[in-house]
């Protein structure tokens, strides 16, 4: 396939303005995201819009269609190649890129309709023009897949790949290692690769290395902004003491749900402290309703419930005085018996507080 | 809207990858990458996270450095937002000056953007309507986020001034606004071969920067609310509506005329071009060529001096006769033509041919062919007046001349074809001749 593009001659255009569109990429259609409706509408000489409106629709009554799109993306070799190459590897990075970047422009924390307004200016024109412009540059990067070189892709991919190897490392470490911060391992990466560009290497080496070190530092500044602690394992995980001395003043998870049931230590003498907080995921305190309970809570990015319900955005504290109360006539008792002073920090993700009597219709 | 007078340079990630040294925008994104991830240690040894604000301000300052990198290659340009300051600043360092004014004086309550957006209205209004370079979007939406990053760390660092509520609305709406006029125009760059590169993508990004805007400020002060449904406020709105649309407008109005004004220019010189090339040159070649038969050479330079007189004129060469003035000039062109004699035609008014015009200009055909017959190498003039006193048309030539009465009468040429038959029609004819003396045949219509 040519990689000739037409051009009108030099001097004169024509009043209007008309840029040369579509039809004048003859050197093949452009990618949009992973190049697949592209590369489909090449091999099989039907055109692009109509590949790219049957995915959409189909998107529509099958959202796992995506999956499939992903796989192909991965293994559909490109350019008249006969079998999947570095380019396959960008075009799967372009995809979940783009995802992300719509993630954070209409879903997650800050989604138009969960008060986008609501947040500072700060926050939603920031997190709105990096993610407009992330895509704008994503979109306008695609080429035609006759057009890509596949040297440079293959330059890019080693680039990326330390990159990739340091995230997949801290995730096999957060597993395996809990009581490490990781975290201070992706902060003290991404100064490195920061100025890892600035090496001498081979002409034109710089470039390539920008965009995974950009990757990088976004996810160290997202994380590093929603103050998510990288320690204390993975996965669900539930406490339930039923005395004073069985807690532990601090409870810890890097990435998942935790649960602390605190509606055993019901009607016991005692004061307690604990801090509790979760890197990435949900953090979930059950109360008893006749305990004093002093909270201090933090999310980064994410939902903090309450009793006037959720409030969404991004560095959400709230301090609290609840309870106590009697969980039979519902009234407010003047001396209680367990007070609890709790700490909860959540970096991404939800942070609740349930209150619960002593039968399971009690809660507030 | 800013010309480019930078001469053409190799673009910095060129030149970078030529030396093996990463360019400028790379070394920055590279420090910047560096600082980000360095803040973010010092927070987290510090035992707290890092604040919002500047967690935002590093956000937008490494999508900042990253755009500009991109931006590299989209070759040289002296316009790095709406081209305001590259137009205001005679020299590069007034420029940059400026630059750096409007980013230091962002957090002063948006104050630099204000000013820049109001020296970007000034532009659009008054400046000449000329097309200029487009910047690609990276250079724009690095500079933008850039700035954004200045200002995110002035509010975090408390330098900020204003308040949340006036800094924010007078940044989207000035950085929108000015962004939105400065891509008033007729065309895109034709040789840019990416898309979001042209001005509709510009376009677009200013009209979300200022929508984001005013939906800002109207949900906040409630404004939105109260003109709601209100006469007031739809006059309000529409009167905003023309305030940011008008001078867009207007200038594109403006720029879509001149570009018309340089092609019409253009094509009409194409045409002339042509049409000197297929007639006056062509006669040349050939009149070189010919050059030992002068009367052969005289022929050609008439006819070429007949077709460029009515091309000049606006007369179409091969229109249908419908005046005696023009029949007079086709007879005499043909009588050129087929004698090669010089034939000189004056004509001082004119009327649309009927049956008595007509048989005039046949009478005329036959005493020009008698002439140019009878005294070759002569000149022979042609003089036609139409006026209150009627019709005269006179034919003379400086020819031997002849004796009228020793005409013999099987000669039907001067009798029949020129006297009689303007006497059909009403005329008179009258052949002045007399040896030596030339000719002159005089034919008159009386007006009706």
């Amino acid at each position: 396939m040519s990689a000739t593009i037409a051009r009108p001659p030099a001097g004169l255009a024509p009043v209007g303005g008309e840029r040369p569109m579509a039809a004048d990429r003859s050197g093949g259609q452009w990618w949009l995201l992973g190049g697949v409706a592209a590369e489909l509408s090449e091999r099989l000489a039907v055109p692009v819009g109509f590949i790219r409106t049957l995915l959409v629709l189909a998107s529509f009554a099958q959202a796992k269609i995506w999956i499939a799109y992903v796989a192909v993306t991965l293994l559909l070799p490109r350019g008249g190649q006969r079998r999947p190459n570095a380019t396959n590897l960008i075009a799967v990075a372009r995809v979940g890129i783009a995802l992300g970047l719509v993630w954070g422009l209409v879903g997650g924390d800050l989604s138009p309709t969960q008060g986008l307004l609501d947040q500072s200016p700060a926050v939603w024109i920031t997190q709105c023009g990096v993610c407009l412009i992330g895509l704008l540059a994503l979109l306008a990067t695609g080429r035609p897949a006759s057009e890509r070189d596949v040297v440079r892709d293959r330059a890019t991919v080693r680039a990326g790949l330390p990159v990739a190897g340091l995230l997949a490392g801290i995730s096999v470490g957060v597993i395996l290692l809990p009581s490490v911060r990781w975290e201070r391992v992706l902060e003290a990466a991404t100064v490195v690769a920061g100025l890892v560009i600035l090496l001498p290497g081979r002409p034109g080496r710089a470039a390539d290395r920008i965009v995974p070190a950009a990757v990088l530092a976004a996810v160290t500044i997202f994380l590093a902004g929603a103050g998510a602690r990288l320690d204390g394992g993975v996965g669900k995980t539930q406490v339930s003491p039923t005395s004073p001395a069985a807690i532990a003043p601090s409870y810890r998870r890097a990435v998942g749900d935790l649960t602390i049931d605190l509606s055993g230590l019901a009607g016991q003498p005692a004061t307690v402290v604990l801090s509790a907080s979760v890197g990435i995921g949900r953090l979930v305190v059950d109360v008893p309703a006749n305990a004093q309970v002093s909270l201090v809570e933090r999310v980064g990015r994410g939902e903090l419930y309450d009793r006037r319900g959720v409030h969404s955005g991004v560095d959400l504290r709230r301090s609290a005085v609840i309870g106590p109360i009697d969980p039979r006539t519902g009234r407010t008792l003047a001396r209680p018996r367990l007070r609890l002073r709790i700490l909860l920090s959540v970096g991404v993700g939800h942070v609740e507080i349930d209150q619960t009597g002593p039968d399971e219709f009690g809660a507030l | 809207m800013s010309d480019d007078h930078t001469l053409p340079r190799r673009p910095a990630a060129t030149r970078s990858a030529i030396v093996g040294r990463p360019s400028l925008p790379a070394a920055l994104s590279s420090l910047v990458i560096a600082a980000a991830g360095a803040g973010a240690m010092l927070a987290s040894f510090g035992g707290g996270a890092l604040p919002t604000e500047w967690a935002q301000a590093a956000l937008a300052g490494v999508a900042g450095t990253v755009a500009l990198t991109l931006g590299a290659a989209e070759g040289p340009s002296s316009k790095w937002y709406a081209g305001v300051a590259a137009r205001l600043g005679r020299t590069d360092a007034e420029a940059w000056a400026i630059r750096a004014g409007v980013v230091a004086t962002a957090p002063i309550g948006g104050l630099g953007v204000i000013a820049y957006a109001c020296a970007a209205l000034v532009i659009t209004l008054t400046a000449p309507a000329r097309q200029a370079r487009q910047t690609g979007v990276f250079r724009t939406a690095a500079t933008g986020l850039l700035g954004l990053a200045v200002v995110l760390a002035a509010d975090a660092g408390g330098l900020s001034v204003g308040g949340e509520g006036i800094l924010w609305a007078s940044l989207l709406l000035g950085s929108g606004l000015s962004l939105f006029w400065a891509a008033a125009g007729t065309r895109g760059l034709p040789e840019v071969d990416r898309p979001f590169a042209d001005r509709a993508t510009r376009t677009t990004l200013g009209l979300l920067l200022t929508g984001a805007g005013a939906i800002w400020v109207l949900s906040r002060t409630g404004l939105f609310k109260q003109a709601e449904g209100t006469i007031a406020g739809t006059a309000i709105a529409l009167a905003v509506f023309v305030l940011v649309v008008g001078p867009r407008w207007l200038r594109t109005s403006r720029m879509l005329n001149a570009e018309r004004g340089v092609r019409a220019r253009a094509q009409e010189r194409a045409e002339m071009a042509d049409h000197l090339h297929d007639s006056v040159l062509q006669t040349l070649a050939l009149i070189q060529l010919r050059a030992a038969d002068a009367a052969e050479v005289g022929g050609l330079a008439r006819r070429q001096e007949r077709e460029l007189r009515d091309w000049l004129l606006g007369r179409p060469p091969d229109a249908e006769v419908l005046t005696l003035a023009d029949g007079l000039r086709a007879v005499a062109a043909e009588i050129e033509d087929a004698h090669r004699a010089e034939v000189n035609v004056v004509t001082v008014g004119d009327t649309p041919l009927d049956e008595r015009t007509r048989a005039v200009l046949a009478a005329a055909r036959e005493a020009l062919t008698n002439a140019a017959r009878h005294a070759p190498g002569a000149a022979i003039f042609v003089f036609s007046r139409v006026d209150s006193d009627g019709v005269d048309v006179f034919v003379h030539d400086r020819g031997p001349g002849f004796e009228i009465d020793a005409i013999p009468a099987e000669r039907r040429g001067v009798r029949e074809s020129i006297i009689r038959r303007v006497d059909r029609v009403g005329g008179r004819a009258e052949v002045r001749s007399a040896p030596g003396g030339g000719c002159e045949v005089a034919l008159h219509l009386d007006p009706r």
